[in-house]
């Protein structure tokens, strides 16, 4: 639960397309593997494309995101991302001329039915931003906000689920003497991991992460990548990243996108070491993108 | 800093001393010897170098995909190679060595043996520079036949010991070469492996062809 305000699905739901509009080519074929460790699916996406206005942005995906493992995407600049993401908690509802169609599940929640309550998904589906976005509140605020929205705690029970939370995001030896002090006087580092817990206090079963250590330095962006790795055990989680190394480090499953389209999706290790698509093997060698 | 063109000049100068080693102890020519043992000094120093430009990479790029089996092959085969060198080094000493023991008649299998490995080893370095997944595969194809002439010498050694026991030393030093030989061609082989891993991300050590 990243977003304070609570926002109405009848108010904010983006139209869906009634039809699919003609496209140019038909996508390259996809090559698929299941994971190493296979999981069950947590996210079945079938047949996603995404539009802004007349600019179709996602391009017939078709690909399982595994539970309690982490999903790595990547890609150039533009091929569809973050568009990806925001679409898993709707946050695209927000976007003008925003629209999609196909099929994508979390278990049996239809996330595309235009009658789901968003705030009960976003609590399901946290999100974790590239820039740290902490309230301008205290640090025990900041974690205390969201459940707080879904439900009516004692004091004590709140005050637990602030210390599990922060536990879980490797913070709390740090913050635990100053939980009341501003949550704008951490370091950008801390900062990320006060939104990630955050997102956690909410207990989601998902946890979107766009690019979340590309503004922080190498030791914050080692702790993130720990912490992912930590965390993995329980969430599901979906991360945009520019980073190939971090990919590499810390996802189970990676999915190349190119131009909105879906290049290869498959074990981590085997993209990166022996990807069955020319256009993957370029771009994780920096060839092009 | 080019590790492609370092390790094929490894792999030309690495050729060109098994073949001299093979040369000299076929022909006894045991004055050639000293040179070739001194060459391998400068296979040392091409070792240490190829590996200080992988190492060198893998810091400085992080290489993935193609790139990274490209490095890693590179690693394993520029240690094949060391080994090799060593062991054509071991043929040349052999060959002083035999100048000093009671001449016995080699057996046939033994020039066989060589060419073979010689081919074997030239193939492995082929397929390394022109990518060819195939011909490294018949590399593998070949070991066989060189652990079946090895076994040929052994029986030949078996019957002709007892038989001439004043060559016995002699008898012993082609056992010897024989072995190197022989691990020769198991080095050359695993180069052939590491390059269809290079080409086409399949470890196929501890397969069958």
């Amino acid at each position: 639960m990243t977003d304070p305000a609570p926002i109405s699905a009848a108010r904010t739901h983006a139209e869906r397309s009634p039809a699919r509009p003609a496209r140019s080519a038909p996508p390259a074929p996809v090559s698929i593997a299941p994971p190493s460790e296979p999981t069950e699916t947590a996210i079945a996406v079938g047949g996603f494309s995404a539009w802004y206005g007349d600019f179709l942005a996602l391009d017939d995906l078709t690909f399982d995101i595994p539970r309690q493992r982490v999903t790595s995407l990547i890609g150039p600049s533009g091929c569809g991302k973050s568009t990806f993401l925001w679409w898993i908690n709707r946050m695209n509802d927000l976007v003008d001329g925003a629209r999609c169609d196909g099929r994508m599940s979390l278990g049996d929640v239809d996330l595309l039915d235009r009658k789901l309550d968003v705030v009960d998904l976003r609590r399901r589906v946290g999100m974790v931003f590239q820039k740290p976005n902490p309230f301008p509140k205290s640090i025990y605020n900041n974690i205390a906000f969201g459940p707080r929205l879904h439900a009516k705690w004692r004091r004590s029970d709140l005050d637990d689920l602030v210390e599990r939370s922060l536990r879980q995001a490797a913070l709390w030896d740090e913050v635990k003497d100053r939980l009341h002090k501003s949550a704008l006087s951490l370091s950008g580092g801390q900062q990320q991991r006060l939104c990630i817990a955050r997102a956690l206090a909410v207990e989601p079963d998902v946890l979107l992460m766009d690019e979340p250590a590309s503004a922080l330095d190498p030791k914050s962006t080692s702790r993130i990548e720990d912490l992912i790795r930590a965390l993995r055990d329980d969430y599901t989680i979906v991360i945009v990243t520019h980073n190939m190394q971090q990919a590499a480090r810390i996802s189970d499953q990676t999915v190349f996108f190119y131009e909105g389209r879906l290049i290869e999706w498959g074990p981590t290790t085997e993209l990166f070491t022996n990807p069955r698509e020319s256009q993957t093997e370029d771009y994780v060698t920096g060839r092009f993108g | 800093m080019s590790i492609r063109r370092s390790i094929l000049s490894m792999g030309a100068a690495v050729e060109e001393l098994v073949r001299e080693s093979f040369t000299i102890f076929l022909n006894r020519d045991a004055d050639a010897a000293e040179a070739i043992i001194q060459r391998d000094r400068s296979i040392d120093e091409m070792d240490v170098r190829v590996e200080t430009e992988c190492v060198t990479v893998l810091a400085r790029f992080q290489p993935v995909a193609r790139d990274l089996r490209f490095v890693l092959a590179v690693l394993r085969i520029e240690n094949d190679l060391e080994r090799i060198a060593d062991l054509a080094k071991g043929v040349a000493k052999r060959t002083i060595d035999d100048d000093h023991h009671a001449p016995i008649e080699r057996p046939a299998a033994l020039s066989l043996m060589i060419e073979h490995t010689t081919a074997m080893l030239s193939d492995a370095l082929r397929a390394l520079a022109d990518r060819d997944a195939d011909l490294a595969r018949r590399v593998r194809g070949s070991d066989q036949i060189v652990d079946d002439l090895q076994t040929r010498i052994y029986e030949w050694a078996t019957s002709q010991i007892p038989a001439h026991t004043e060559a016995t030393a002699a008898a012993i030093s082609i056992l010897s070469v024989t072995r190197a030989v022989e691990r020769i061609a198991d080095l050359s082989t695993n180069i052939g492996e590491d390059v269809i891993f290079m080409i086409e991300g399949r470890i196929v050590r501890h397969t069958q062809i």
